[in-house]
């Protein structure tokens, strides 16, 4: 299990997760849905360590979780323009020894000898997936990982996702592309007013649609017609 | 005046009432430069303009200001024209007045001018001979030609005075460019390393480099003006001291999805202090401050042990 207790963080002295207290199946695949502005980067950040939490604890089966050993896939990345793919990724340390730079290249269309400014943002994206894919991490974080793919992309990825957690990876998702989430996740979280509102199950994503996406419809109608 | 508000914003933050005091001692030291003897204030002028055409070439935000601001060009004329004043003021009291005239016209002309290169060699023996230093590899990359003909011009005018430190001293600014910028995240913590060593082998790579440039040029000068090697010594120990600051004070804002950080103020104040020794105590304070503050920041993206 990985295990979240009192877990409050707040930005400027303004909580934006507060008392949360949940746990996570370990080797599931976990979507994270919420507004915009609902703390879903920032939960992924404190569990990756990069943010401290005000108060609270996440244990990975009751030990805490080393940085070395989470993958954080986010939204944007800086890449050196002047370094090619290849050099990229020689970089990262091979930890995983089934990993095929080659094969994976030629799955991701990724030409290694190019200089990385050449690349597309949805190319860098599928580069810095690689990189991570070349070390061997218990648990994955994926912050937008849809954004910027083309549908072939989109389905390797897809793919990969469900390979990882067939090897046992505990993956989390955060995505506003949903479709490719009820096709994958084994659980959907909602965070809402800085903590989780509701998990849904599989046979619950009909109602997590409703109940989620329905909510956001009206929210979008009252702030529109208040607005515009 | 988007663009000077924001400067406004950040020299507040980073200075406060300090910044008079820098702007007045960069006026006397522009004046006693320009007033030292024949020749010295040309070398000046070069200098300013180089590092007013580095600030450009490699400025971040470029992009952001052409797409949010209005007249972006005409605002970048206004910032580097008022933040010349200080060094081109003094000028006019000097023989070298007209320099006044050179270094505000080129500057106004600096945010005119595009960049872009199209230079697509990979130069790959370069990944061999810097191990996966990523941070050389792509800035040698970058500025490749320049970096050449400075070290050149320092290595062939070696015998002279003054004229290979001021080249020395321009190559070094190109390498300290080159941790200016924040690298990923991922790159971040393939190192595996705890903070301390981090910044550790980050220091002893760059000084490895700097070094292997900056010795030669500095014995063959000591060799030639045996009065110049003590200064020669400062000059190599205060290089690597502005190498160590910056590196920490890039560790210490670094933030995984910032790709740039703003201390061009602090670091301009440490180049300042190559000339005036009297600056030496601040920039071992700087290097100190922003040393532990990296080691705290990094402390948040990399385990304590490895």
């Amino acid at each position: 299990m990985l295990s979240i207790k009192d877990l409050s963080f707040s930005y400027n002295e303004e909580p934006v997760l507060k008392d949360i207290n949940i746990s996570f199946e370990i080797n599931h695949i976990h979507g994270i849905v919420g507004l915009n502005g609902s703390g879903k980067t920032t939960f992924f950040n404190v569990l990756a360590g990069f943010l401290s939490p005000d108060n609270g604890t996440i244990l990975f089966n009751n030990a805490e979780v080393f940085k070395k050993n989470i993958a954080y896939i986010d939204a944007e990345s800086f890449f050196y323009p002047k370094l090619t793919a290849a050099e990229f990724l020689s970089v990262f340390p091979k930890t995983n020894s089934n990993f095929n730079e080659t094969e994976l290249a030629h799955i991701f269309n990724l030409p290694l000898d190019e200089f990385i400014e050449n690349y597309s943002t949805g190319m860098k994206k599928k580069l810095l997936i690689m990189s991570q894919l070349k070390q061997d991490k218990q648990l994955f974080i994926f912050d937008e990982p849809f954004n910027g793919l083309d549908i072939e992309s989109n389905k390797s990825l897809q793919y990969i996702i469900e390979l990882l957690n067939k090897k046992g990876k505990t993956i989390f998702i955060a995505s506003h592309i949903i479709e490719p989430l009820f096709g994958l996740c084994h659980q959907i979280h909602h965070l809402k007013n800085k903590n989780f509102a509701k998990s849904y199950l599989p046979k619950d994503y009909d109602l997590l649609n409703m109940e989620v996406f329905g909510e956001f419809d009206e929210h979008l109608k009252n702030t529109l017609s208040k607005s515009l | 005046m988007q663009l000077l508000k924001i400067r406004y914003f950040q020299l507040k933050r980073d200075l406060g009432f300090l910044f008079f005091v820098i702007v007045a001692l960069a006026s006397c030291v522009s004046f006693l430069v320009f007033n030292y003897q024949k020749q010295i204030g040309l070398y000046a002028v070069g200098i300013i303009l180089y590092l007013f055409y580095n600030f450009h070439k490699n400025r971040r935000d470029t992009a952001f200001i052409n797409k949010h601001f209005e007249s972006a060009t005409i605002q970048m004329v206004v910032e580097y024209q008022l933040f010349l004043l200080p060094f081109s003021i003094p000028c006019l009291f000097t023989d070298y007045w007209y320099c006044f005239f050179a270094l505000h016209i080129f500057t106004f002309l600096l945010p005119f001018i595009g960049f872009k290169t199209k230079i697509q060699f990979k130069y790959e023996f370069f990944t061999r001979l810097f191990k996966n230093d990523y941070v050389f590899i792509s800035g040698v990359r970058r500025n490749l030609l320049l970096l050449i003909i400075l070290f050149l011009s320092a290595l062939i005018l070696s015998p002279l005075k003054l004229f290979p430190l001021v080249a020395l001293f321009l190559f070094n600014n190109i390498i300290f460019s080159f941790y200016e910028i924040n690298e990923s995240i991922q790159m971040l913590q393939a190192s595996r390393r705890a903070p301390k060593q981090l910044m550790a082998s980050s220091l002893s790579s760059g000084v490895g480099k700097m070094i292997m440039v900056n010795f030669p040029v500095l014995v063959i000068n000591s060799l030639f003006n045996t009065d110049l090697w003590l200064f020669n010594m400062y000059f190599i120990a205060y290089n690597i001291l502005i190498l160590a600051t910056v590196i920490a004070l890039k560790y210490e804002n670094y933030q995984y999805k910032n790709s740039v950080n703003n201390h061009q103020i602090k670091l301009i104040v440490m180049m300042l202090g190559l000339f005036i020794p009297y600056l030496f105590p601040l920039a071992i304070i700087f290097y100190i401050q922003s040393r532990a503050g990296a080691i705290k920041n990094l402390s948040h993206y990399l385990d304590a042990v490895n």
